[in-house]
């Protein structure tokens, strides 16, 4: 990733000594190639060099006809470049006609604030997309009803009367209103999947629009937001568009031919949005998969020499049955593009087998298996080890070792397991009053190797490789997220030694 | 303007002692509101609901879980709050790239100076990513440098102020006024980029010491 090292950025400038300014400001963190006329910017992106990862444009005439030629050659020749637009004075319903003609990405004024034009293109720097294939998948996503669009407004009288008016007009789309934040997003608790487009005052009372946004912009990203106000807020308009937060920025007083317009747009959009969104789910899904397949053969086969294969089978079906968080474009990244899989393979190889060893060379329990002795081995090989290193360990006290790692390891406390004698099948019964939580396991998407789930993996393969020996049986249940263990244990061990 | 929404923050950190000094300064913001702390991945999920949070600092090395996993199952609980993860060390490009992409907005590593943080955590507090400079001058670097640019009043000043004389002590034996005193005091702040006076003291205690006033 060197592109991430020092990323390269044009800069396309009026007068020497702002771009002087500006290589004091950045030169640490970009490379930056600067010209003086759009004609070097085009010829030099006609060339085969390196892409940049943004143009950024300083102009004292934002609204030059001749920079929106140039904004526009990028928009369509180079459209993995970012965009940025450095000016005195952005006025508003300049700010609003580039949006809406996709001219611009971000929007500073001067001065300029280092660390957040710094900040946003490292972020476009670091974030080129995963290639997935761009095969149209046919799967349409289903929606209860009819498409529907939401003003949040606090003059309910007027809203309500556009409203009518706009329903009147067509057929294709419901309009719902709201009169603050609140109840929009109570209309999204109702509604959420018929809502396609949003469109939101930025002044009302309790929270404002580009909040309101903001909070939509993450808790539902295919909604297609739009803010509105009457009066000329421009650092709210440019904040919104800076942060990807809205689609328009439509200045009141609005007329229902316009919004139409503008509503159809938002609605295309947002069917774009939802199928490009289906489309990446179900390939980053079909993707991991692979990558699951791959790690569970790799897992086999490493510890095959060493364990069991009844041992390993039953353990990694039993991870097969958690669910997990499902995987996205990180946790590929992360099993794609870093040294993950190998190392989990290694390290888990490493630890396993260690574990593994231990229990091979553990004594028989010397005494009868009971519910005191077992408690006294739990309470003896408890959390810090201080009281016997695992080397000398019995078998019995091994499993009450691997059992008090296991719950350590997922956060929860001895207090929480049981201890059952069941006198009629002669048999010791262990089981958690609240099920294992386990957020990530060997087979699932996982963006780190860490210590924790290190230990927890081998602490459960360790109770199975020792419940095997000790010819009792784990019974687990997998659901999401969670794991209910029930072990048994004969009294009498028929274990050969 | 508008005034800022409030952070209600959670706090997800190990050591008691970490965690108290991170709080202390965290606290001194007047925006930040502390509405949980936690020292466990499993106990932050089993809370955060309840507790209305919109910025979570979560450690990325806890006793249990991965601190970023965790992170990845409270956003898929509360989607629009803003998580600040700290690392042990400095992150790779390709690892901040996984972060961003998992929804994390920031990634302040514990290497940084708490000025770092305070920063970060004011960006992101309304769902803004920030990604700071790769190559960080060295914090003492730039410090010094403006303590050199302070005068020399300004400098004597800065002395004892460190010392925690009062304004008014300082004003007698300068000879000066009250006035005055608070005029070089507000100069020293903005010039070495402080804003509040345990910083400047910490820095004037760590640089005398060290042999540079």
């Amino acid at each position: 990733m060197d592109r991430c090292q020092r990323p390269l950025i044009i800069l396309r400038y009026d007068k020497d000594v702002e771009r002087e300014h500006f290589e004091y400001q950045f030169e640490a963190d970009f490379r930056i190639i600067a010209f003086n006329s759009d004609l070097a910017v085009t010829d030099y992106l006609g060339q085969d060099e390196t892409t940049p990862v943004a143009l950024c444009l300083m102009s004292d005439q934002a609204g030059d006809p001749d920079r929106r030629t140039l904004l526009a050659h990028l928009r369509d020749r180079h459209p993995a470049v970012l965009r940025v637009l450095m000016t005195n004075t952005m006025p508003l319903n300049l700010l609003s006609s580039m949006l809406e003609n996709g001219l611009v990405d971000r929007c500073f004024e001067k001065p300029l604030n280092e660390d957040l034009v710094r900040s946003h293109i490292l972020t476009a720097a670091l974030a080129p997309a995963l290639p997935l294939s761009k095969t149209p998948d046919k799967k349409i996503s289903g929606c209860s009803g009819k498409t529907a669009v939401l003003i949040v407004d606090d003059e309910p009288a007027a809203t309500h009367y556009l409203a009518r008016q706009l329903e009147r007009l067509q057929d294709e789309f419901s309009v719902i209103c709201a009169e603050n934040a609140t109840a929009a997003l109570s209309q999204f608790h109702a509604h959420g999947d018929r809502i396609a487009v949003i469109m939101a005052d930025q002044r009302m009372p309790g929270m404002q629009g580009n909040e309101l946004l903001d909070q939509l912009k993450r808790s539902h990203p295919d909604v297609v937001r739009i803010l509105t106000s009457a009066y000329g807020e421009v650092n709210v308009a440019m904040d919104a568009v800076n942060e990807g937060r809205i689609f328009r920025y439509r200045q009141k007083p609005w007329r229902a031919s316009e919004l139409m317009a503008l509503f159809r747009d938002g609605i295309r959009k947002h069917r774009e949005l939802v199928e490009s969104r289906d489309r990446d789910n179900a390939q980053t899904l079909s993707r991991f998969d692979k990558i699951r397949a791959r790690r569970q053969r790799r897992l086999s086969q490493t510890l095959s020499p060493v364990v069991d294969s009844h041992v390993v089978d039953r353990f990694l079906n039993a991870l097969l049955t958690i669910n997990t968080l499902p995987a996205s474009s990180s946790h590929l990244r992360a099993s794609l593009e870093t040294r993950l899989e190998s190392e989990l393979i290694d390290r888990f190889e490493h630890t396993a087998i260690q574990a593994i060893t231990l229990i091979d060379r553990a004594s028989s329990p010397a005494r009868a298996l009971t519910v005191e002795n077992l408690t006294h081995a739990l309470e003896h090989t408890d959390g810090s080890g201080s009281h016997a290193s695992p080397d000398s360990l019995s078998l019995l006290e091994l499993f009450a070792h691997f059992l008090n790692t296991l719950l350590r390891a997922s956060g929860m406390h001895r207090s929480e397991l049981t201890l059952d004698a069941e006198s009629s099948s002669g048999s010791l019964r262990l089981f958690l009053t609240s099920p294992l939580r386990i957020y990530s396991h060997l087979l699932s998407p996982i963006t780190r190797v860490s210590s924790p789930l290190l230990e927890q993996q081998v602490a459960l393969l360790a109770l199975y490789a020792c419940v095997a020996r000790l010819s009792g049986d784990i019974d687990s249940r997998g659901g999401h997220q969670v794991c209910e263990l029930c072990i048994r244990l004969p009294t009498k061990t028929s274990e050969e030694g | 303007m508008k005034p800022h929404r409030s952070i209600r923050l959670f706090v997800t950190v190990g050591q008691r002692l970490f965690r108290d000094s991170l709080l202390f300064q965290l606290l001194q913001q007047d925006e930040v509101d502390l509405v949980g702390e936690s020292e466990t991945g499993i106990d932050t999920l089993n809370r955060l609901l309840n507790a209305d949070v919109n910025v979570l600092i979560i450690e990325e090395n806890l006793r249990d879980n991965d601190g970023l996993t965790i992170a990845e199952n409270a956003l898929s609980l509360c989607p629009s709050m803003s998580v600040l993860l700290i690392s042990d060390s400095p992150v790779s490009a390709s690892r901040m790239s996984i972060y961003l992409e998992a929804g994390i907005k920031s990634v302040v590593s514990k290497t940084h100076p708490i000025q770092e943080l305070i920063k970060t955590l004011l960006y992101i507090r309304n769902g803004q990513t920030y990604v700071s400079s790769w190559h960080t001058h060295s914090p003492k670097e730039t410090e010094l440098e403006a303590y050199t640019e302070l005068s020399g009043r300004e400098r004597e000043v800065a002395k004892m102020m460190a010392n925690r004389i009062p304004v008014k002590e300082i004003a007698e034996q300068l000879g000066v006024s009250c006035k005055t005193v608070h005029s070089y005091k507000d100069r020293i702040f903005i010039k070495l980029g402080f804003e509040r006076l345990p910083e400047l003291i910490l820095f004037m205690k760590r640089h005398q010491n060290a042999g540079m006033a």
